[in-house]
């Protein structure tokens, strides 16, 4: 398949706050066929719950049984920091594996917490993709607090290996801000279409203030259905130059994925 | 499935929104007080965002209505839409009339100057929705059958099933505005179950695969396209309709129908 179109931020499972249509691959691979995504890069619920090994097992599976078209992230998490970080490495190089993703918020854990260096040590040296939540700053839900992008800098300037991909692109319009700011500063960090505030105007700025060459289209599927995103993006008034380097063409480069047709 | 090119993409899409009608029940005018990338606060630059949507019809309010006073607020409202064809307006109301005016001759006025729907804001207007407070108010409307269209954020989910069971001809649709409606889909489809005059508006209605969910579960007649523009992208929720795997009759039923038929209904007298 052509990957016109690459889904950079996926998951695969059950949530518990709410009832998950459907969480399985051939859900996701149905839903794949029919919106045209040849790619769609996910990190299976059970690692952001701490069954590391289980996540692990089904990523693979969900490689295997899409023939290569859902690739995953494994979680790091900080507070099981070597289990973590021994299935990471195990996985480095392995097809299914496409990078590290990281929670602050789910974890309670802020981003700029020094129990995230050892990954970004691994992530620095291997040439990794960490795909990070980012949300804005939130009275209602502190806990997002710990996920502004601003906190990411000191990891961020210290890891130029790795390539950065700030989950949500902020979340609301505080976190667009930052995580644009950000994504300005330094060559390798990355936005991600994903979350629920389709607000008017900011692809538009993330092309303009950022580059159409660092942001990415990602649903944050069974969240959120990939048909919102992709309607954001199809409406923006860019280039179809920009557009198509937002659907895929970042994504392609990035998780080399001409290779894994 | 989707064609081969960036280009075929965008056409298709463009193509698919135009042919199943949209009339957005969620659009404002009047100043957003929160931060926004594009503004859009006129009549006129409210019409060029629907227009460059393909959107056809618009169910309008002011957010001076919300923020600052119902009353002028809404008079701005329908002063701004004389005129205006395909544009309706979801006028805002308390359980009080404005000073020296009962609601009953309020609402009667505003119907003859296009208002069709009404939205209330318990919590921000800091009133009962329950009946020893809303009661006379949501009677009138039920009289008119007018839809009352509600924030989840503004009320409990028992209120808003105290409302559509105590008032079973008054059309009822929530919108996901203000916080995530997609953590509520346990409760909102148990109150769909049990309320045949809930609907639901989609441009918050996120959850994956929760479109074609609901349809099959409850029909295509209890959704009701909204896009919150100019604040958010009409584009995303239009195709979440006009690419969902249902038939092409229910496609146009959630794009517009279903909010002609309740607009349709309206008794003006």
């Amino acid at each position: 398949m052509n990957p016109l179109i690459v889904d950079a931020h996926a998951h695969l499972g059950a949530w518990p706050r709410f009832s998950v249509v459907d969480g399985s691959p051939d859900a996701a691979l149905q839903l794949m066929d029919y919106l045209g995504i040849s790619h769609t890069i996910v990190s299976h619920h059970l690692g952001l719950v701490g069954m590391l090994s289980e996540a692990e097992r089904l990523s693979r599976e969900a490689f295997e049984r899409s023939q290569g078209r859902i690739l995953s992230y494994l979680v790091f998490d900080p507070h099981r920091a070597q289990e973590s970080l021994d299935i990471i490495v195990r996985c480095c190089g392995e097809p299914f594996f496409a990078g590290v993703k990281l929670h602050p918020a789910l974890h309670c854990c802020p981003a700029d917490d020094v129990r995230y260096a050892p990954v970004w040590e691994l992530a620095d040296e291997r040439k990794l993709v960490v795909l990070i939540h980012t949300w804005d700053r939130s009275i209602e839900n502190p806990v997002q607090n710990y996920s502004f992008p601003d906190l990411l800098e000191g990891f961020i300037k210290a890891t130029s290996g790795a390539t950065v991909l700030l989950g949500h692109a902020g979340g609301h319009y505080d976190g667009f801000l930052a995580a644009a700011r950000l994504a300005a500063a330094y060559p390798n960090v990355y936005l991600d279409l994903t979350g629920d505030d389709f607000a008017r105007g900011r692809v538009e700025y993330f092309v303009q203030h950022v580059s159409s060459s660092r942001v990415l289209f990602g649903s944050d599927m069974p969240w959120i259905d990939p048909r919102f995103p992709l309607g954001e993006v199809l409406a923006a008034d860019i280039t179809y130059a920009d557009r198509a380097a937002i659907l895929g063409e970042n994504a392609v480069r990035i998780f080399s994925l001409e290779d894994n047709k | 499935m989707m064609p081969v090119s960036v280009t075929d993409i965008k056409q298709r899409f463009n193509e698919a929104r135009a042919a199943v009608g949209f009339f957005d029940s969620n659009v404002w005018i009047g100043p957003y007080q929160g931060p926004t990338f594009l503004r859009a606060e006129t009549i006129d630059e409210l019409l060029a965002v629907l227009k460059g949507a393909c959107i056809e019809e618009a169910l309008v309010s002011h957010f001076a209505s919300v923020n600052y006073d119902p009353w002028e607020g809404n008079s701005l409202l329908l002063d701004a839409l004389e005129g205006r064809d395909g544009l309706w307006g979801a006028i805002v109301l308390t359980p009080e009339g404005p000073r020296g005016c009962r609601v009953g001759e309020y609402l009667q006025s505003a119907l003859i100057r296009k208002a069709r729907a009404v939205r209330m804001f318990p919590r921000s207007h800091s009133f009962s929705i329950q009946e020893w407070h809303s009661g006379p108010v949501l009677r009138l409307l039920e009289q008119h059958e007018l839809p009352l269209i509600l924030h989840h954020s503004e009320l409990s989910w028992s209120e808003i099933r105290s409302v559509c069971l105590g008032h079973p001809t008054l059309p009822v649709i929530v919108e996901g505005t203000g916080k995530k409606i997609l953590y509520n889909n346990r409760i909102f489809c148990r109150l769909l179950e049990d309320c045949a005059n809930l609907h639901l508006e989609l441009h918050n209605l996120v959850n994956g695969l929760g479109i074609e969910d609901i349809v099959e579960r409850f029909g295509p007649e209890r959704l009701v396209y909204g896009s919150y523009a100019p604040v958010r992208q009409p584009g995303a929720a239009q195709m979440a309709v006009a690419y969902s795997r249902l038939s092409d009759d229910a496609k146009r039923q959630i794009a517009g129908d279903n909010l002609r038929r309740l607009l349709s209904k309206v008794v003006s007298t």
